[in-house]
């Protein structure tokens, strides 16, 4: 079985690095340091992202939001970064609330949704729920106004399958003028085989960058084996007004 | 000095400074060689308290954002000063941990002495919420079930009743007052070093306080108990570990759990 940790290295290296470059340059040019602001559900013990993004001129530490799985971690994360640090479980967290401690640091550059890097107390429509917290982020940016940001999206996909309607009817609750809806009928009610499941979740985000009023400038992926039953997937999109 | 640098300190300082962290170093190592596991455990209950705090932040805001976050800093804290085998302050740390706790019960329904009290302002006596032998938690339904069907929560004085929150209170109070078995030096040394004994005495009282105060806030606000899952359910009651708790929790607050936990 393959140590999380080092998959989720490789994929700081192989994918979220070189969007998060090409996203700086399209939103901002030739300028050196970029000082895009980062939103991050972090491991609370290596800080990969944090230490990679920095290391590159894309980010300043100081500017950074970081979200860990719990109160040990924000110990933790409080000694490694002088940016802001929040606690808790991010699926029970109301994002669009008006109470939420986040709404006034967004918008952000870069949104790393890396949902393995959280610790969860059930496996029952866990990537269902996390779909549906991707939706409230993409909702605050637009609430914001941001014109443009990087999404990356990773999670750790197993034997469960998806529920497609689960994840209509979640967007579908969540009202926006002239939106007719997930375009995601190609997929069967229950998503159940590890590659289709991918690509349905790429499907998902770009579905809700449309929703938002986004075009997606990019989407990529790139997955990593963890053993014979589970997959460390990521999404990287680039959006756009 | 804009940098730091140890080497310029004056005198007195730069010695306490040296000695405390050679000794902060050699009594964590001296604790964690023979104790990580248990370390590893006490960390595991306290963590428990990242279910309390999404739960209650919701339906109480500001109170619970506060309280919790600092009950379970208070714990966090006398981890560490037992860690660095300062064992009288780990206990002062729990007794405050568990005062904490107390507050945060009494202020989710007291919004107005709640900005008082946070304000500073000179509103709280002695024992605060506490005090009168904890006779407003005496008359919060749930605990008067409690008590009445399965331990008395608050009772200090009656022997066949041992590891209750009015004893424990007590326990920790010494240490808060410096009474001598609490003392943090010895006849022989003044520095504090791992003391294998001291350590157990430690464990054993966080644990108590710990069970304490998951009952304290199972009883107080019973409503997001039993909203949470079964799986942190299981969790608090695992925390709380005591049978006679744990089912006294069950009856008053009619818990449907299946199995032994």
């Amino acid at each position: 079985m393959a140590d999380l940790d080092t998959l989720r290295g490789q994929l700081i290296e192989e994918l979220w690095l070189p969007v998060v470059k090409e996203a700086g340059k399209h939103f901002y040019g030739r300028r050196k340091n970029k000082r895009m602001r980062l939103f991050t559900l972090t491991d609370g013990v290596l800080f990969g992202e944090l230490i990679r993004f920095e290391g590159e001129g894309l980010i300043q530490r100081g500017d950074a939001v970081l979200w860990v799985s719990n109160m040990i971690k924000a110990v933790r994360a409080e000694t490694e970064s002088r940016g802001s640090v929040y606690s808790g479980s991010i699926c029970d967290e109301e994002v669009l609330g008006t109470v939420c401690p986040l709404r006034s640091l967004f918008p952000c550059d870069i949104l790393n949704l890396d949902f393995s890097s959280q610790d969860y107390n059930s496996n029952n429509q866990r990537i269902e729920k996390e779909i549906g917290k991707t939706e409230q982020f993409l909702c605050l940016q637009n609430q914001k106004r941001n014109p443009g940001f990087v999404v990356l999206q990773s999670t750790v996909i197993d034997a469960e399958v998806l529920d497609r309607d689960a994840i209509k009817n979640f967007s579908d609750s969540m009202h926006e003028n002239d939106w007719g809806g997930l375009t995601i009928d190609g997929f069967p009610q229950l998503v159940a085989d590890n590659g289709q499941k991918r690509n349905f979740i790429k499907q998902v985000l770009q579905s809700l960058g449309q929703k938002y009023k986004y075009r997606a400038l990019k989407i990529t992926d790139a997955v990593k084996i963890i053993d014979a039953n589970q997959q460390l997937i990521s999404i990287a999109g680039i959006f756009t007004r | 000095m804009k940098t730091f640098r140890s080497d310029r300190l004056p005198r007195l300082t730069k010695i306490m400074y040296d000695s405390q962290l050679r000794l902060n170093t050699k009594n964590w190592e001296d604790t964690l060689k023979a104790n990580h596991q248990e370390v590893e455990r006490l960390l595991e209950m306290i963590s428990i308290f990242d279910s309390w705090r999404t739960s209650l932040e919701r339906a109480y805001g500001d109170v619970a954002r506060d309280l919790i976050k600092e009950t379970f800093m208070d714990a966090y804290m006398s981890v560490h000063f037992a860690c660095m085998a300062l064992y009288k302050q780990a206990h002062v740390s729990l007794r405050t941990e568990l005062e904490t706790a107390l507050r945060l019960v009494y202020f989710s329904s007291h919004p107005v002495e709640f900005k008082w009290w946070r304000d500073d302002k000179d509103y709280f006596h002695g024992r605060h919420v506490w005090g009168d032998k904890f006779d407003y938690f005496r008359n919060l339904e749930y605990f008067q079930r409690f008590e009445q069907r399965a331990v008395k929560l608050f009772e200090t004085e009656n022997r066949n009743n041992p590891n209750n929150i009015g004893k424990l209170y007590k326990i920790l109070s010494k240490y808060v007052h410096s009474g001598f078995p609490a003392f943090l030096t010895t006849m022989q040394s003044v520095a504090p070093v791992y003391k294998r004994a001291d350590l157990n005495l430690w464990i054993v009282n966080f644990k108590e306080v710990q069970k304490c105060i998951n009952t304290i806030l199972a009883l107080g606000f019973s409503a997001e108990f039993k909203a949470f899952d079964a799986i942190v359910q299981r969790n608090v009651l695992r925390v709380i570990r005591d049978r006679n708790y744990k089912r006294g929790l069950k009856q008053v607050l009619g818990l449907r759990i299946q199995g032994r936990i």
